[in-house]
């Protein structure tokens, strides 16, 4: 007999279940926790390795020149278009030279509208460049897109790419005189960073946007393989950066990840992950197991998780990701009087790329969608780092379990207990039932009879009539607490946090647009409108404390829990299938306190609960994100304040991003996490009577 | 006429004779013309000469070349079956008795650098892919259905001669392998594969229609032995590039491609192959190992115990070349008439009509020969 099906062995389970529900919780999250941060433990990870066959990648050799003289000359050219007009990106003379190249060459008009009502309402409009470079001998079926953002010189935020533009058009050159391409190679410019190629990727695509409005496009190729964005500035660089972090924490075929870097050693070309040094050792096995590799690696995984969670691309390949486009970013980083990789260098591991981009056969689907880097040639595979993910998420499932049973057996007790009342009363009501009933003929009988009489029954009557009344009440009373414990008294609850999460993902937006004009900025207005609805939703409990009679906010604190927890692991567990890193930071950060929160008469403990459960709301979560993300800062109060800032942009970031290009991270953030959480914020609230 | 005429006198010697394909019939009508118009006087001296004259038994010579695996990356395959084909042609075999099979176009491949050629090393001395090649199943015509189908015979009527292995009971086969293949398997294309089992079977159905008088079998891919391991028909000799749970590897990579260019166990034999002349008395034993472990790197297998003669004093040219053997005598032999019971089936204007009057009427022959059975 199994398990299940042996009532006597099940019922032993969960009373073991029940026993040791605590300690197995808190062993899980921790053996979770260990599990997966150890994962960038060299041993416990595998080194990255090519799964498709057709890449090839770095046999064949390289058919440019010593020194890609173009380039040179094209940067140069550039430098000063770039320096006569600080202020503007250099379509036209991207545009011009292309057509030069002798290249189908088209440029694209787009326009940005702006989600919100504000003040200073803006449409930006942009010009992307792009050219097709059709292949000789193939029938334009694939293609492949070398895109570069066009920034302009006195661009404050970013570096320039003035490199990566010039390269384009020596490679373009280059490539266009030989005769082995099979699929159609795109350069593309885009203005804007991101707005242009999310203009141009959905002109390409005919899907439309209803806040980026591109032209059609006057020509196009075939559906696209891969891309590779380049973010090189003029300058020689010191090392590469590759990034791989796409929209919501998508991320590109490690095998492309893989041949990008590859390529890059064999020039003997530093690539980084987010500008993490690593070390021969971490990489090439054998003596990797040291704890400071251990430590190096962690801080890069970490750091990669970190932008993953985000949810935002790190680069404009996480665009085409969208559109199922493989896409890698290679940003070129400078230090101060110390370069290592001049042009030809770049051009060589460009050339590399593409060459084995043009082997592939079939769209690439051999190697991982899911992954986690410690290291830029080694890899965490889901299959690794899910079960230490799923442990993390089960002691809430467990608790939650565990509760829901332990809080139906009290129920069950209650109602036994109340049944057999109910059946003896019931029994006696009968009788009275049957008396009342006989009385209340007679009753009538009399009232018909003694209409006029005297009302000397009258007492008699009302007597009887009280009798019954009494006994309803009594049942009432039983009736009441029952729909206390049962599932029902806390729907109330659900469907106001349900209610507020809705708010919290939309409020935003549709104040911007009700609203009277304020001089506000929209972050700030942004910011503001969640602050309300936050703030507003902290007193809900309270609220419906308030809004019943004396009897406080009566449900089973236990049922509502046990609900809390299943839906926070269900929606826990849902999120780590698209992004893993946002999911992960979540559950480690909230799980702890969500399963120790508990209605307590002890004052102390209550306010201590509340704080804890303010600390890990989604709002308060953002401003630690803020802050994290402006560490070092000279003095406290700066860094408080730069964290106000960021916090405020990340929010007003998030906002856009889930209208302008369907991001998810700030809806999953709103409806999701928010209306879990308040849940659990009602559960402090609740009176339980003092041992 | 005149081969009529020689066709008769070979007959009435007692040689079985030749029912398939005028090309077969012409290779032994010649080379008993030979003997005939020379007219050798001294008999008993020259009867052990000619016992080695026809040693191998085999009149005519056919090669089936197959590479079963296409895509760019797979360019060392179609390499090696070119120049499998390439010496065979060299040695003699003609374009109409080669079955070549290639499974992808890489000559006109958009990602060859250098188009319409396929080169076998990276010094691209040889362009394997030349003025002369006739190949007869291409592309997506290579599957395993068509491929047993020209082994067996089975091809539909409309089939032209030029795709069918029209050998016969004195035909010496050639089959040459390659593709990715693993332990009891050989990969078709990307969507099916032939098993050992089957192809064993094959071979035996080729045996019991007399399709073959020896075969030897040659494969170059991965686990190559474990597709020879199931033969059980006769006269069948085997060579294989490596052992099951071995990788066959590659030689080496041509850098202006890109791609590896061919194959090692095959690169090897080529080397050797390229040694050989049409008249050469190289021997199959030093043929079979031309691989050692060390060039190699996978173990080279071979299995002889179905073959009926020793590999020692079996020519490499009785399955690598189309060449008869040819000697001017100037002495008569006088060649012993054997007794046979193959009833005659040929006439001439004057036996014809005798024949004629207890002429049968004709039915289908069957589907395996009667002797057999």
């Amino acid at each position: 007999m199994g398990i299940l099906t042996d009532e006597t062995q099940r019922n032993r389970l969960i009373s073991l279940l029940v026993k040791y529900c605590n300690k197995l919780c808190a062993l899980l999250y921790v053996v979770g926790l260990i599990g997966f941060l150890a994962q960038a433990y060299q041993p416990l990870n595998a080194g990255t390795y090519f799964s498709e066959n057709a890449l090839l990648p770095g046999l064949v050799e390289t058919e440019l020149p010593n020194t890609l003289l173009s380039a040179l000359t094209y940067r140069s050219e550039l430098e000063e278009v770039m320096k006569k007009e600080p202020s503007s990106s250099p379509n036209k003379w991207v545009y011009e030279k292309f057509k030069n190249i002798g290249l189908e060459t088209y440029a694209q008009n787009f326009s940005v509208i702006y989600p919100f009502r504000s003040f200073n309402k803006k449409v930006v409009s942009g010009e992307n460049v792009y050219a097709i470079l059709r292949a000789r001998r193939a029938a334009s079926t694939e293609a492949l897109v070398l895109s570069v953002p066009l920034r302009p010189l006195n661009d404050k935020d970013n570096t320039g790419t003035g490199g990566g533009i010039a390269l384009a058009l020596g490679l373009a050159q280059e490539f266009k005189r030989k005769p082995y391409w099979s699929k159609d190679i795109i350069f593309l410019f885009t203005e804007f960073d991101h707005l242009g190629a999310m203009a141009w990727l959905d002109s390409y695509h005919q899907t439309e946007s209803k806040f980026i409005v591109g032209n059609d496009l006057e020509a196009r190729s075939g559906p696209i393989i891969a891309a590779l964005n380049l973010e090189l500035p003029l300058n020689n660089v010191k090392y590469f950066n590759v990034k791989v972090e796409g929209l919501n924490g998508q991320l590109p075929n490690l095998d492309l990840v893989n041949l990008v870097v590859r390529l890059c050693r064999r020039e003997r070309a530093q690539v980084r992950l987010h500008n993490c040094l690593e070390d021969k050792s971490y990489i090439y096995s054998e003596n990797g197991d040291s704890f400071d590799d251990y430590k190096k690696a962690l801080t890069t995984m970490l750091k990669m998780m970190w932008h993953q969670a985000s949810g935002t691309p790190t680069g404009n390949h996480g665009w085409f990701q969208k559109f199922h486009i493989e896409s890698v970013t290679l940003e070129g980083v400078v230090k101060k009087r110390s370069y290592t990789i001049d042009i030809n260098t770049t051009a060589r591991i460009i050339e590399g790329v593409f060459r084995s981009l043009n082997n592939l056969l079939e769209r690439f689907h051999q190697s991982f969608f899911f992954y986690l880097l410690p290291s830029t040639s080694r890899y965490v595979s889901i299959g690794m780092y899910m079960p230490f993910f799923g442990l993390m998420a089960l002691c809430g499932l467990l608790k939650g379990i565990t509760l829901w049973v332990s809080a139906n057996e009290s129920s069950k007790e209650v109602k036994s207990e109340s049944n057999e009342e109910k059946s003896e009363k019931v029994a006696s009501a009968e009788g009275q039932g049957d008396e009342q009933s006989s009385t209340e003929e007679k009753t009538k009988e009399k009232k018909e009879e003694e209409n006029k009489e005297t009302a000397e029954c009258i007492p008699e009557v009302s007597k009887d009539v009280n009798v019954t009344k009494k006994e309803n009440v009594t049942e009432d009373v039983v009736e009441e607490s029952l729909a206390g414990k049962g599932l029902i008294s806390i729907v109330p609850v659900m469907l106001v946090a349900i209610m507020l999460g809705w708010m919290a993902s939309q409020g935003p937006e549709l104040l911007t647009h009700i609203m009277p004009n304020f001089r506000i900025q929209t972050e700030d207005m942004l910011l503001f409108s969640l602050l309300a609805i936050f703030m507003s939703a902290l007193a809900y409990p309270k609220l419906m404390k308030n809004k019943g009679s004396s009897n406080i906010l009566s449900l089973d604190w236990q049922l509502l829990k046990s609900v809390a927890l299943i839906l926070q692991t269900l929606t826990f567990a849902s999120l780590a299938l698209f992004n893993i890193s946002l999911s992960f930071f979540l559950t480690a950060v909230m799980v702890p306190v969500t399963v120790v929160v508990r209605p307590s008469a002890n004052k102390c403990f209550r306010w201590l609960q509340m704080f804890a459960l303010l600390l890990i709301s989604p709002l308060s979560l953002m401003y630690i994100v803020g802050l994290i993300s402006s560490w070092p800062k000279s003095s406290a109060l700066e860094l408080f304040l730069s964290a106000y800032d960021s916090c405020k942009l990340l929010i007003y970031l998030g906002v856009t991003d889930t209208h302008l290009f369907n991001a998810w991270t700030e809806t999953v953030m709103t409806a999701c996490i928010f209306p879990v959480w308040l849940l659990f914020w009602a559960l402090p609230w609740i009176d339980v009577p003092s041992p | 006429m005149h081969n009529n005429i020689f066709f008769k006198m070979a007959a009435s010697y007692g040689y079985e004779k030749v029912n398939t394909g005028p090309a077969n019939m012409l290779y032994f009508t010649i080379t008993i013309a030979f003997l005939v118009v020379f007219q050798p006087k001294d008999v008993s001296s020259n009867q052990e000469k000619v016992e080695e004259f026809f040693k191998s038994d085999h009149t005519n010579n056919w090669a089936v070349l197959v590479d079963t695996s296409r895509f760019w990356f797979n360019y060392r395959h179609v390499a090696n079956v070119l120049s499998i084909y390439r010496s065979v042609k060299r040695l003699g075999i003609p374009d109409s008795q080669i079955i070549l099979m290639v499974a992808d176009d890489m000559a006109c491949n958009p990602r060859n650098p250098r188009p319409a050629t396929v080169f076998n090393n990276a010094n691209q001395h040889i362009n394997v892919y030349g003025d002369d090649v006739e190949v007869d199943y291409r592309g997506y015509e290579v599957t395993v259905e068509n491929f047993i189908r020209v082994l067996t015979g089975r091809l539909p009527p409309s089939t032209p001669r030029s795709k069918r292995l029209l050998s016969d009971e004195r035909s010496n086969i050639l089959v040459y392998m390659t593709g990715h293949g693993g332990d009891g398997f050989l990969k078709f294309q990307d969507a099916e594969e032939v098993s050992s089992v089957e192809l064993a079977d094959a071979f035996e159905q080729m045996w019991q229609k007399q399709r073959y008088h020896e075969l030897f079998f040659m494969i170059d891919t991965c686990q190559a032995e474990s597709m020879f391991q199931k033969f059980y028909s006769p006269n069948i000799l085997a060579v294989a590039s490596s052992r099951v749970g071995e990788d066959s590897l590659s030689h080496h990579v041509d850098p202006a491609l890109g791609v590896y260019v061919i194959d090692r166990y095959t690169y090897y034999a080529l080397e050797f192959l390229e040694t050989v002349k049409p008249g050469s008395k190289q021997t199959m034993s030093r043929f079979l190992k031309v691989c050692p472990k060390d060039k190699c790197i996978s173990t080279v297998s071979t299995r002889t115990d179905l073959f009926r003669r020793n590999t020692t004093d079996t020519l490499l040219t009785d399955f690598f070349g189309g060449v008869r053997n040819v000697e001017l005598l100037t002495e008569t032999i006088s060649l012993k008439k054997k007794e046979t019971n193959v009833k005659q089936e040929t006439c001439s204007q004057d036996s014809c009509q005798k024949l004629d009057a207890n002429k049968k009427k004709f039915t289908f022959p069957d589907q395996f020969p009667k002797i057999y059975f």
